[in-house]
């Protein structure tokens, strides 16, 4: 397969430049195989070089993979030569935002954090069991996370007064772009599940609506609100933060990718993907979606 | 490039499409926003879009359409809109509703031609422009939220603490067992517990990192919550020198803040809050700058700082030119290219000039935004003013009106002292007993809390009766409208709701009410934030409007069985779908009530492009004509209101006595930034209106609340009375009493006693059919009530008459009875009491005097006439 990866990128690159060269890349870890040293990542393009793709890496220097975990956006050099390719420099690219609305959420989250009398719960790492939450979907039928059992749980956070595009608009198109790319293992295998962190306005009524623009089917896209406290439970078990501000939110940015066996695989903050990665990082999932060893 | 539509009817709408288009984009478009329930095709095209997520991929999919593949099947495998199944089809659209660089890259294409990739919002997009057919469907406003110009809107830096102080009492709110009563919710708003929390924070980490910047912004805003400017502007520079450390964009931004800060301290020093003048009104003289200059300079130099690196930024822009005014250096000190010119702020017309005389009437208030209540509560033939605070700590204000000028405060002898907080207040007679009472909403814009219905003994005093009404379950609100929706001579309170449904409490007559707002059908949820009745189709039942912050707004049509039917859709008035004060009143006299929405974006950005002429991102305020038939129409671009301000508190009243109604809007938002003159609107016959705020010196900049327009002394001229100050402690100003100057022109005023109608005769209909100089004849039209949602207006009725005007008639409906009273030519210039059933009118001695009294040193005002000789 390796070989066969390589052979397409020579083919892409210009056979008179044959000389060891080097590009940026930016791309989200779908899978990490340490014993093998090598990670599976769903790239963006890099121009001149390779279209928007999903391919293995080499790399030379096994203490390249520690900690990178699927979901996390990575920046590397990927180095090519004559007989082979691999990655070095291998970064966690965090998100940090100093757009206002994330840069407030992150600092009032540190402030709850210090002065909030009572103590929230930690959030739920990598690997761990997801426990049983029950809300209500669009349809206004109750929706428990237990009868997703065996199934493959792409799970993000939104509320419809959103002023932003890039933001709760973009989680949710995500959602729909996910929709139409796997559409034969929704319902099945995969299902979507929207969360509001706005309840008392996104009543089931006004999810419906905002759930048209993509045309979501209830039955395997669930656009979820309930109590405002069940809401919190669910957010805060996923590290996700939201505060009121005047008939808006400010809040962190969170798509959640959970196993069939109901574990957490990866956790990604912020939009800086494309929805196409994340398509990649669910199909990654659905096929084998064993926690990495690290 | 060639059209892929050839046939004839496109070629012959080409040129005139095109053409039109382009004028569009290019005629700087002063925010027109066309409703797309009444198109016009030289104002709508008609897309299809696809989007992906790189300009490689947009590339090869532009490549692709040139070459002749199909749009729609590419949209379809390839693109990420939401449009993608429908083949990339968005519908009609309004390119002055899509977001700047979609309407730039449109620029120039005709039918069937497709744009360059536009680097967008999901990605990078590439539009299509189809033949355009009046017959397709019309895109919701610009298309979804990737596409539409509302995803644009820049909004304002905060700079304010507002989030920091509210969040220990955000989370006792979650708690069940919290009440939150108003000495609790003081307790915790006014501990400050974060402050501590992030100082001991800081003293034990020492480090470079993204927490501790956070941690030092943190502890900037609360100390600016309070107004230590000094103690904020250190932890903001500390700030800066990490954000400088872990090269972070948080630099720039830091820049803003800081002269922000710089500035809001500068006002401190120079004790504009407390004492402005004429200080921090439009047009900022030379002679009303700033002693002390070193703080105004330093927020200068943070302004420069961030333009030159972002030297497009039209707030700091704006700001910058504000700190220059404060100086007297504006115009002529201002860099060139960053001059916002003095022309900006003329007044295209002229306009009376109306000087504020608070201090002299000793209304002398030092508080933070509020209500405002301009009423006779005591029976005395005289207007006192009551106002209540955003604070929750702070006791209300009544001043009492002591009928030679002067005010004097005493809240607590009223029984009005351990009344606390509260944004808005409104007054009302629940009970007929003829005596003023008031209802005072409180957690607007915070968490639930309880309202007040406070009943006037008639005595003086007022008695808390919440707990007993029916009325004491808390709820974030600020805004309540009474009106008899059952026409049973007994006023119902309905109550816009920000954390749940809205609510109509049907009045028992007992001094109890009953929520039947789910039986109603007026239960909808949104962040509602004004409320207004009207009967808006002359039935004989008054409807209900509700203005929402997010999302469309309700009409709710009376179906005279206590049962509603909500029809914004289908009667035109469901924009601007970001509102905030709102009423209906007659602008154009034509005896049916039109409907005023405003829109409020924290952003002054969108208001500055109003003063600028820019094109909005934002959707405007709206003025809807009532066409008599159950709907309205948006006639908000033909008066010349397609504006953007940040509107909260706001009224309208007649500033010169031609019989039109004006509009005053107090203007602003939490943050220190957000600083925008308030705006005085005048109605030009009910065809239009003009902004005049410069002329009439009422453009104060700072953070305007509750407004009401009321004649304080009797002279026949409405003064306006408006709260100045903003949503923090550190933002607290002087209150505002513009005195307006007087003219030559007529009035009546009309006080009306309903006696099978409700008492204070709300909801009851007055028209003076009037005669002017060269024997024109017209009618003027008022309905009895306070006025807008947020600011009440005494319910006693002013009504200007024009100049040199005869009453031939004055007719009043009373819609509980269902009759009609005729008086027939009325003398003019006095004070009438009208009583429902009586046959005769009673005329009121009422004594006029000088707003500041003779005592304060203040001479006669020219041309004012006071109470006339009857006729």
């Amino acid at each position: 397969m390796r070989s066969l990866i390589f052979a397409v990128l020579v083919a892409l690159v210009v056979p008179s430049a044959w000389a060891g060269r080097q590009y940026s890349a930016t791309c989200m870890i779908l899978t990490v195989d340490h014993t093998r040293q090598t990670f599976v990542a769903s790239c963006q393009p890099i121009p001149g070089f390779m279209e928007a793709m999903s391919m293995p890496f080499d790399v030379r220097d096994p203490r390249e993979l520690d900690g990178l975990l699927p979901g996390n956006i990575v920046d590397f050099t990927l180095r090519v030569d004559e007989s082979s390719s691999y990655a070095e420099h291998v970064k966690i690219h965090p998100y940090v935002s100093a757009e206002q609305d994330p840069w407030l959420a992150r600092q009032l989250k540190l402030l709850r954090s210090l002065s909030s009398q009572k103590s929230s719960p930690k959030p739920l790492q990598i690997g761990s069991a997801v426990p049983n939450f029950t809300l209500t979907d669009q349809a206004r039928r109750p929706v428990s996370f237990s009868q997703f059992a065996g199934k493959v749980v792409a799970l993000n956070f939104i509320y419809t007064s959103c002023a932003l595009p890039t933001y709760c608009f973009r989680m949710a198109n995500n959602f729909g772009v996910v929709q139409r790319r796997l559409k034969d293992y929704l319902g099945r295998d995969l299902v979507l599940v929207t969360v509001t962190f706005d309840p008392q306005r996104d009543t089931p009524e006004v999810l419906a609506h905002y759930a048209q623009t993509w045309k979501a089917d209830p039955k395997t896209w669930h656009f979820l609100t309930g109590p405002l406290s069940e809401v919190r439970r669910v957010t805060s078990m996923l590290g996700m933060d939201f505060f009121p501000d005047e008939g808006l939110m400010n809040h962190s940015l969170h798509t959640v990718v959970i196993n069939r066996q109901g574990k957490v695989v990866a956790n990604i903050e912020g939009n800086q993907f494309t929805a196409d990665q994340l398509v990649d990082l669910i199909k990654s999932v659905l096929n084998d979606g064993s926690i990495p060893h690290t | 490039m060639e059209s892929g539509f050839g046939d004839l009817s496109v070629r012959l709408r080409k040129p005139g499409l095109v053409a039109a288009v382009v004028a569009v984009l290019c005629a700087g478009m002063f925010g027109q926003t066309r409703d797309s329930k009444y198109p016009e095709s030289e104002n709508e095209i008609t897309l299809q879009i696809i989007v992906v997520s790189s300009q490689s991929e947009a590339l090869d999919i532009l490549d692709r359409v040139r070459k002749g593949e199909d749009f729609a099947t590419l949209a379809k495998t390839r693109s990420i809109d939401s449009t993608a199944d429908s083949g990339g089809y968005m519908g009609r659209v309004a390119p002055a509703r899509l977001r700047p660089e979609l309407r730039a890259g449109l620029e120039g294409l005709q039918p069937g031609e497709v744009s360059h990739p536009i680097k967008t919002t999901l990605g990078y997009a590439i539009l299509k422009v189809l033949a355009f057919s009046p017959g397709a469907a019309a895109a919701p406003s610009g298309g979804s939220a990737a596409t539409d110009a509302l995803g644009s809107v820049k909004y304002s830096l905060t700079v304010s603490g507002q989030n920091e102080a509210q969040m220990p009492l955000r989370e006792m709110s979650e708690e069940p067992s919290f009440d939150p009563t108003q000495k609790a919710v003081c307790q915790i708003m006014s501990s400050y517990s974060q402050k501590d929390s992030l100082e001991r924070f800081l003293a034990e980490h020492k480090d470079i990192s993204l927490n501790i910047m956070d941690a030092h912004r943190s502890l900037g805003e609360i100390n600016v919550y309070i107004g230590n400017m000094d103690a904020a502007i250190d932890q903001y520079k500390q700030a800066q020198e990490i954000a400088q450390s872990l090269n972070s964009d948080a630099m720039q931004q830091l820049n803003e803040v800081l002269g922000i800060a710089y500035l809001h301290k500068s006002e401190m020093e120079n004790d504009i809050y407390r004492k402005p003048g004429d200080r921090c009104l439009l047009p900022m003289l030379q002679s009303s700058r700033y002693s002390k200059t070193e703080d105004s300079r330093r927020a200068v130099e943070y302004f420069l700082k961030y333009l030159s690196g972002k030297p497009d930024d039209l707030e700091v822009k704006w700001l910058l030119n504000f700190a220059y005014m404060t100086l007297g250096e504006y115009p002529d000190g201002v860099p060139k290219q960053f001059l916002i010119a003095p022309s900006t702020f003329e007044s295209q017309e002229a306009a009376p000039h109306f000087r504020d005389v608070a201090p002299e009437t000793g209304v002398d208030a030092f508080t933070m935004a509020g209500g405002i209540i301009v009423d006779d509560f005591r029976n005395n033939g005289r207007l006192d003013i009551v106002k209540s605070s955003f604070d929750t700590c702070a006791p209300m204000k009544y001043f009492s009106n002591n009928g030679d000028g002067t005010f004097t405060e005493q809240a607590a002898q009223m029984g009005l002292a351990d009344q606390l907080g509260g944004l808005n207040i409104v007054q009302t007679d629940y009970n007929n007993d003829g005596c003023l009472d008031i209802l005072v909403m409180r957690g607007g814009w915070e968490s639930p809390q309880h309202r007040s219905l406070l009943r006037n003994n008639c005595n003086g005093t007022f008695t808390d009766v919440t707990k007993s009404s029916g009325l004491n379950a808390p709820t974030s609100s600020q805004a309540a409208v009474w009106a008899d929706i059952n026409n049973d001579g007994l006023l119902d309170l309905f109550v816009g709701n920000e954390n749940g449904p809205a609510q109509l409490f049907l009045n028992l007559g007992n001094g109890r009410f009953k929520n039947i707002s789910h039986s109603a059908g007026v239960d909808r949820v949104s962040f509602a934030k004004g409320v207004a009745a009207a009967d808006y189709d002359n039935d004989g039942y008054p409807d209900l409007f509700v203005s929402n912050l997010t999302g469309p707004n309700f009409l709710y049509h009376n179906n005279h069985n206590n049962t509603f039917t909500e029809v914004a859709e289908t009667a035109g008035v469901a924009g601007p779908t970001h509102g905030f004060p709102t009423w209906f009143f007659d602008y154009d006299n034509d005896g049916w009530p039109d409907l005023f929405v405003t829109s409020y974006f924290f952003s002054v950005d969108e208001t500055a492009r109003t003063y600028l002429s820019l094109p909005h991102n934002a959707p405007t305020l709206k003025l809807y004509r009532n066409l008599r038939n159950g709907t309205f129409r948006d006639v908000t671009g033909e008066v010349g209101l397609d504006k953007v301000f940040m509107p909260m508190g706001a009224n309208f009243g007649d500033i010169d006595n031609d019989g039109f109604l004006d509009i005053y809007l107090g203007t602003g938002s939490p943050t220190y930034g957000s600083l925008v003159p308030n705006v005085l609107l005048r109605n030009n016959e009910g065809k239009s209106f003009a902004d005049v705020t410069t002329a009439s010196g009422t453009g104060d900049w700072h953070k305007g609340h509750g407004v009401a327009f009321a004649d304080l002394a009797n002279r026949g001229f409405e003064d306006i009375v408006a709260v100045i100050g903003g949503a923090t402690p550190g933002d607290a100003h002087a209150m505002r009493v513009f005195e307006n100057p007087g003219n030559g022109n007529d009035w009546v005023n009309l006080k009306l006693v309903g006696v099978k109608t409700n008492h204070p005769a709300i909801g009851a209909k007055i028209k003076v059919s009037v005669e002017n100089e060269g024997g024109r004849e017209r009618s003027i039209y008022r309905t009895v009530g306070s006025g807008g949602s947020f600011g009440a207006s005494p319910l006693e009725q002013h009504i200007g008459l024009g100049k040199n005007a005869k009453i031939m008639g004055i007719e009043i409906w009373w819609p509980t009875s269902r009759t009609r009273q005729h008086f027939a030519n009325v003398g003019k210039d006095q004070f009438l009491e009208i009583k429902e059933f009586s046959p005769r009118y009673v005329k009121l001695t009422r004594t006029a005097y000088i707003l500041g009294g003779i005592k304060n040193g203040r001479q006669s005002q020219p041309s004012s006439s006071s109470s006339g000789p009857a006729n």
